[in-house]
């Protein structure tokens, strides 16, 4: 009966070790420290990234727009990703300006992105304005 | 010649005869600045150039003196004439301050000074990342565009005299920390903010290493960077000023902000060493 018990105890133990870390590696990633994408007062992407070390490359593979319906983010268009690509690095940094296809129409936007270190990619999102 | 200008004759006078010490001829150079941000018409841009100019020959061997002069006067007079408005430089102003409005005001961010302006942290929703972000109540800044050109300048070096030459002005000396060697530095200039990034090597242990992420932004209202991070993050004060701390991978890091800048250091040493070296950054102890 003990032997049960002790076996549940430690089946209970192995599985929410593994739920613990499977939560922690969703939660931080293992190439970059930071990836940014800054959307500018001025309707501009800023984008920047520092890795955790140095990779073959850093590039950023695609931009799109969305807008806030008033509950979610929604798709609203693709964007120019930048052409920009930073070989033997640690860190990232582009600019672009998006001026022409954000509406100024009193809506909230913001940019989302993949950045890319040496096929690593994830997807991120910049702070969110509303133009007028 | 005007009499401030004469104390900069008399002052050079004085180094020629070798009357003053390094920190007093520094201490009467940043009176001289500060007193020229303090008048009402605005500063004698050339008096403020010319001392800068001593104050990098004096602290650097003569080395070349990047100037950005004519940029320099465009921005100052135009903001001038814009809004006839002055600059206060509350403390004694240090070679780094000083340099700093220059670059400042060259990316168009002098607006900065005149509001209420702040640097905020946050975790995401989903406590993927945290994010500093800048605030700031003036109106006036909504949608107004920042001058300058949208491109990004970037510098990659092995040798700290290149990044001053590049910059035009030093970086903290603070952040040469005792026992680590700086091996590589990433330059970013863009139009929000300076970006620097500086790859250090243990000196006892090459293998160890550890990276500093420094963001001045020239405009806060568009200050907005964000670091990937685990659920465990903790803030605690190190010389009277708050410092997150948080881990991502096998990595610790810190991140703390300044007036319009925010630093973010990472290794994987453990959390105490990390936290020793943040206090030697922020405490001023400078590497020997």
């Amino acid at each position: 009966m003990s032997k049960k018990i002790f076996s549940i105890i430690m089946v209970i133990i192995i599985l929410s070790s593994i739920t613990m870390t499977v939560h922690a590696a969703t939660l931080a990633d293992e190439y970059f420290g930071s990836a940014t994408i800054a959307l500018t007062t001025t309707e501009d992407g800023s984008f920047s990234a520092v890795t955790n070390f140095i990779v073959g490359y850093i590039k950023i593979d695609s931009c799109w727009l969305q807008k806030w319906n008033g509950s979610s983010w929604q798709y609203y268009c693709w964007l120019p990703a930048p052409s920009d690509i930073e070989y033997n690095t640690l860190c990232y940094g582009a600019y672009m300006d998006y001026a022409s296809y954000i509406p100024n129409d009193d809506c909230t936007y913001r940019i989302g992105a993949y950045f890319n270190a040496d096929g690593h990619t994830i997807p991120r999102y910049s702070n969110s304005r509303t133009f007028n | 010649m005007n009499t401030v200008q004469d104390k900069l004759e008399q002052i050079k006078a004085d180094i020629a005869s070798e009357k003053l010490t390094y920190p007093q001829i520094r201490e009467r150079l940043e009176t001289l600045i500060e007193h020229e941000y303090s008048k009402e018409g605005g500063p004698d841009v050339d008096l403020v150039i010319a001392c800068e100019d001593l104050l990098w020959r004096l602290g650097t061997d003569n080395a070349p003196f990047v100037t950005h002069e004519d940029q320099y006067k465009e921005a100052m007079r135009s903001r001038i004439e814009a809004s006839q408005r002055t600059r206060q430089i509350k403390k004694p102003v240090l070679r780094f301050v000083a340099a700093l409005v220059v670059v400042v005001l060259l990316l168009g961010g002098a607006e900065m000074f005149r509001h209420r302006e702040w640097l905020e942290q946050s975790n995401t929703d989903d406590q993927q990342q945290h994010i500093i972000q800048g605030y700031a109540v003036d109106p006036e800044l909504v949608g107004k565009a920042i001058a300058g050109e949208k491109e990004v300048r970037k510098f990659n070096t092995t040798e700290y005299p290149e990044v001053r030459d590049f910059l035009g002005f030093d970086l903290p000396q603070t952040i040469f920390i005792s026992n680590w060697e700086p091996k590589h530095y990433s330059l970013y200039i863009q139009p929000t903010h300076i970006q620097v990034v500086v790859l250090y090597a243990q000196k006892d242990d090459q293998q160890v290493q550890m990276v500093l992420d420094l963001r001045l932004f020239t405009n806060i209202e568009n200050a907005f960077v964000s670091y990937e991070q685990e659920l465990n993050g903790t803030i605690e004060t190190v010389e009277n000023v708050s410092v997150y701390f948080s881990n991502n991978y096998d990595n610790n890091a810190a991140l703390w902000t300044t007036d319009n800048g925010v630093y973010w250091l990472r290794s994987n040493i453990e959390k105490a060493g990390l936290k020793d070296i943040v206090q030697q950054i922020i405490g001023g102890k400078q590497h020997e």
